[in-house]
């Protein structure tokens, strides 16, 4: 029959607490909002991300974790899942993370999506996503801020020993801005003619000096896969 | 809805003048049932609404849709069938106007009322306020004292008008046929790209 597939955002201890991102405007079951803390409930208002004051570098979100379940089989298969974002200039921009970084951490603020390759084409071409097997807790201070994606020792176990163009293991989500620069999440055939679940994608928002307070502009995210 | 509904089929003539149809009896038929050996011709096409009521036993999964057109492909000489269905999933947000009941998406073209952050409704201009009920006023968050009413001092209420966020899921198939071919030692590909609505674009 036609696959039946839902978001899910991943909670909690490993090996995590799948949670279906399936209700039209029911805010705790749908949508994402970036906090400091493992929340899945974007309707809540707490732990917002504190704008870290000047000089003292970059402050950030817990990073978020995503994947597809399908939940009736495809006939055939499921094939090259892939996922972008759409923004008007980029999530420094247009979210106003504004000022620079820290100079010393050698990354500035925005939207980061984990990967594991060493070039932006290659990660459009080559799988960047990890098994939910490979599901990581997102930690830090609670409020405060979240561990880094590509922290040398809190980071994202799948991936620390990544060769990341950038900043080892995550890139700027503005590199994959619709279906054609879409990140390639899992290459090839993710799924036969069976249920099951896709690989993940682990997002994180990273916060200058110099933001503005707020809630922030709506934003469209976007999955897609080839089905037979 | 976790599923979008699906509004062609595939029928496959073969060389032996079989065919092989995407659902038998109202049961599909896996893509890799297709014999590619044989096949002389592939056509995409709209569920007749008996196919549909057929099909959808259990579960919604066809829909038809007939008035769109159908989509022939002739694979000659040593021509090989490329098909899928390219699935899309959209999360996107919005705000919802609880003064005029619109829901508008809030973008950097937009206002935002005061330190507040409340977007503006588009629609009729309202956003959220602050409230005294012993005063019975309004204000925004300006007007305040440290959040407390300016005249009575009392605890003030926020009354959200704008700033509830909500999202939705946008489902939708585009329908890729095609066919590659062997041309002086180079795989070359013909892609059409076809829309629910029956729209296509080479690719």
């Amino acid at each position: 029959m036609v696959a039946t597939i839902v978001i899910e955002q991943v909670t909690s201890a490993a090996p995590g607490t799948f949670h279906t991102r399936d209700s039209n405007a029911v805010a705790d079951k749908s949508g994402t909002r970036y906090m400091t803390s493992d929340q899945y409930d974007s309707s809540l208002t707490t732990y917002p991300i504190p704008i870290p004051t000047a000089g003292n570098g970059i402050s950030g979100s817990y990073w978020v974790t995503h994947c597809l379940n399908c939940t009736v089989a495809p006939d055939t298969y499921i094939k090259d899942v892939k996922y972008y974002q759409t923004w008007t200039t980029s999530p420094n921009s247009d979210w106003s993370l504004a000022g620079a970084g820290w100079a010393g951490e050698g990354i500035g603020p925005g939207l980061y999506i984990g990967v594991s390759s060493a070039t932006i084409a290659d990660a459009k071409i080559l799988t960047q996503g990890f098994p939910s097997g490979n599901y990581d807790l997102a930690e830090g201070t609670e409020g405060v801020f979240g561990y880094r994606i590509s922290t040398a020792t809190n980071g994202h176990a799948f991936y620390l020993g990544a060769v990341s163009p950038a900043s080892g293991g995550m890139v700027s989500i503005t590199h994959f801005d619709s279906l054609e620069n879409a990140i390639m999440v899992q290459s090839g055939q993710a799924l036969g003619a069976a249920t099951g679940r896709t690989y993940c994608i682990v997002t994180q928002v990273l916060v200058g000096s110099g933001a503005t307070a707020g809630n922030k502009e709506d934003k469209t995210a976007t999955w897609t896969y080839t089905e037979a | 809805m976790n599923i979008r509904p699906i509004v062609y089929k595939w029928i496959c003539y073969y060389n032996d003048g079989t065919e092989l149809h995407q659902y038998t009896h109202g049961q599909p038929n896996s893509f890799n049932k297709i014999n590619q050996d044989k096949l002389i011709k592939f056509v995409l096409t709209p569920f007749t609404y008996e196919e549909e009521k057929e099909i959808n036993k259990d579960k919604i999964h066809v829909k038809s849709v007939s008035f769109l057109p159908t989509f022939t492909l002739n694979l000659i000489d040593d021509r090989r069938l490329i098909y899928y269905r390219q699935n899309f999933i959209q999360t996107e947000e919005f705000h919802f106007c609880k003064d005029c009941n619109t829901e508008f998406q809030y973008n950097s073209s937009m206002e935002f009322h005061s330190q507040y952050p409340s977007p503006i409704c588009p629609n009729c201009k309202s956003h959220d306020y602050f409230y005294c009920n012993r005063c019975d006023k309004k204000y925004d968050f300006e007007q305040t004292s440290n959040g407390l009413c300016p005249t009575c001092k009392g605890h003030l209420q926020r009354n959200r008008i704008t700033s509830n966020r909500s999202s939705r899921e946008k489902r939708w198939i585009d329908y890729i046929i095609g066919y590659q071919e062997t041309i002086s030692g180079r795989n070359s590909k013909f892609l059409l790209n076809i829309k629910e609505t029956g729209d296509s674009e080479i690719i």
